[in-house]
């Protein structure tokens, strides 16, 4: 082994150089990003979040099952906590993190593209998961459903709770995840620099 | 060995909290699952030890960043392969095997009918009787459960009995089981159905032959429920005072019809309001209006009970237009009426 070593590029520090977080720094920049990277970081913080929803919900329900009979809710609000913590953490966090956080940063990095495939429609799927997390929220606020996330009927056709907004909400959060699918199925298979002449 | 073997299953049963195995099946399907989890365990023990030997003996060292390229030998990668994948095939066949035992009833197994509804479980026997909330059987014969629900999807668990089907509107499913021994086991309901799926219990009483018999074919009445602490308790009577026929009538009648599933009866407070004390109360409803509570009310609360809702309370009562009959709800009004009316001393 070498006792000089050359100085690594990376020996400078950091911040000097630039990147994808200080390329530019506007809000503007973040908000209509075509940058995958950008678009991935967005979609970690969105999901964090609501991962952090989600848990809310589940402490909440914990707490109500210290005791066997009523602790600090009854068993109608019981229902819609264990329901909106299902939903949130299943299409609110759970399928978004995967491909759409970590997918969208590293698979252009791990077959040396510069971007996905499309990368306008990235940015629209990320707009698309705000809407049906919105539409979701919004069935929340009105109360919520009752049915479990899994929203078997009859039951589920049955109940007077807020059972559309929330489907409503799940729908549109698939049609982000497809765009998703999309950009990173024709991202591997047309852009992999090993494949590609 | 046999001993060696039934020791094991006790160990396993009792360290993984498991309840008493009281059917022909309950020890195959323990079986399947103490196997696998035993070999899940041991595998699992196995990698972490791997692992850990792997990440200290090949840790890196100072200096040296390439590793050697490393491929598996062809015969080490078929072992693996073929020796999971054999594992993987014998749990399937032994869980197979069971699957289609349990599938299949014997020829003389006995028919009980079973109608899952919000919240509560009814029985009816081809000879005859009909039982709500508790199933009886006779111990060492198989019955076959015919599953249907009347509202939505529902599922009969027994624990001890290491069985569960779903029931489902519009259709029977059907499941069958030999208990061992008698004794009383809980039902469960394994399949969410809305606010009162938690209490929707009920127990599989299992009698000796002959109880049995002597029940089913109207000799002897059942045996006295003795409500385990799982089951919603129905009031005894003998506490107030007794107004006749017709009070006791319209207990039976609120049994069968489940109202005590939500209402109860003593005055602790539940998914409906609490007949104590109900019959000519002056009641808040859901729009801000006060009502009066007497039998035109609860008469229209029963036909049509969204319309008005007391209070505080949620709107998850059903309808029993055209399901109850003008004589059972008279029942049920003495019966409200007896819970508001002071003892008078005899």
């Amino acid at each position: 082994m070498s006792t000089t070593q050359t100085p690594h590029p990376a020996a400078a520090s950091p911040a000097a150089i630039r990147n994808y977080l200080n390329a530019e720094t506007t809000v503007r920049s973040w908000l209509f990003t075509t940058d995958h990277k950008r678009i991935g970081v967005m979609y970690l913080v969105a999901t964090i979040g609501a991962m952090m929803l989600g848990g809310i919900f589940a402490l909440l329900i914990r707490i109500e099952l210290l005791t066997p009979e009523r602790t600090i809710m009854d068993a109608m609000t019981y229902n819609r906590f264990f329901t909106l913590h299902g939903v949130i953490m299943v299409w609110l966090f759970m399928i978004p993190a995967i491909p759409s956080a970590f997918g969208n940063f590293l698979v252009p990095l791990m077959i040396g593209a510069r971007d996905v495939a499309f990368p306008r429609l990235n940015l629209a799927s990320f707009y698309v998961y705000l809407l049906g997390a919105a539409a979701v929220l919004a069935g929340a606020m009105a109360g919520g459903a009752d049915t479990g996330w899994t929203f078997y009927p009859p039951y589920s056709g049955q109940t007077p709770t807020a059972v559309v907004p929330i489907l409503a909400g799940v729908f549109i959060l698939g049609i982000s995840s497809t765009m998703t699918g999309i950009n990173l199925i024709v991202t591997t298979h047309t852009l992999d620099r090993k494949s590609v002449v | 060995m046999k001993d060696f073997l039934e020791a094991l299953n006790a160990f396993y049963r009792i360290a993984l909290a498991l309840p008493e195995q009281a059917s022909t099946i309950a020890w195959k399907i323990d079986a399947l699952h103490f196997f696998e989890i035993t070999i899940m365990f041991a595998v699992a023990a196995l990698i972490a030890v791997v692992a850990a030997f792997y990440v200290i003996r090949f840790r890196r060292r100072t200096g040296n960043f390439a590793t050697p390229r490393v491929t598996a030998s062809i015969h080490g990668e078929l072992g693996l392969f073929g020796g999971l994948l054999g594992l993987f095939i014998l749990f399937w066949v032994i869980g197979f095997r069971q699957f289609t035992e349990m599938g299949l009833p014997p020829e003389d197994a006995l028919d009980v009918y079973v109608t899952a509804k919000q919240w509560m479980w009814k029985f009816s026997y081809p000879e005859g009787p009909a039982s709500v909330g508790v199933l009886y059987v006779p111990a060492g014969r198989p019955i076959r459960l015919n599953l249907t629900s009347r509202d939505v999807i529902h599922s009969f668990f027994v624990p001890e009995f290491r069985i569960k089907r779903d029931a489902v509107p519009g259709t029977y499913t059907s499941i069958w089981f030999e208990a061992l021994h008698p004794g009383r086991y809980p039902i469960l309901c394994t399949e969410f159905c809305g606010t009162g799926h938690s209490i929707m219990r009920g127990a599989v009483v299992v009698l000796r032959a002959e109880e049995y018999d002597a029940w089913i074919t109207g000799t002897a009445p059942a045996p006295p429920p003795r409500p385990t602490p799982l089951e919603p308790a129905i009031e005894t009577p003998g506490q107030l005072e007794d107004r006749g026929r017709l009070v006791e009538i319209g207990r039976e009648v609120a049994a069968r019809h489940g109202c005590t599933g939500c209402h109860t009866l003593d005055g602790s407070r539940h998914i409906g309001p609490t007949w104590l004390g109900l019959f000519h109360r002056s009641e808040r409803l859901e729009n801000g209006e006060r009502i009066f509570v007497n039998e035109a009310y609860i008469t229209r609360s029963m036909m049509d009970p969204q319309a008005e809702i007391v209070a505080g309370f949620p709107p998850v009562m059903p309808s029993y237009q055209g399901q109850i009959t003008p004589a059972e709800t008279a029942a049920i009004i003495e019966l409200m009426k007896s819970l508001s009316q002071p003892i008078r001393n005899p």
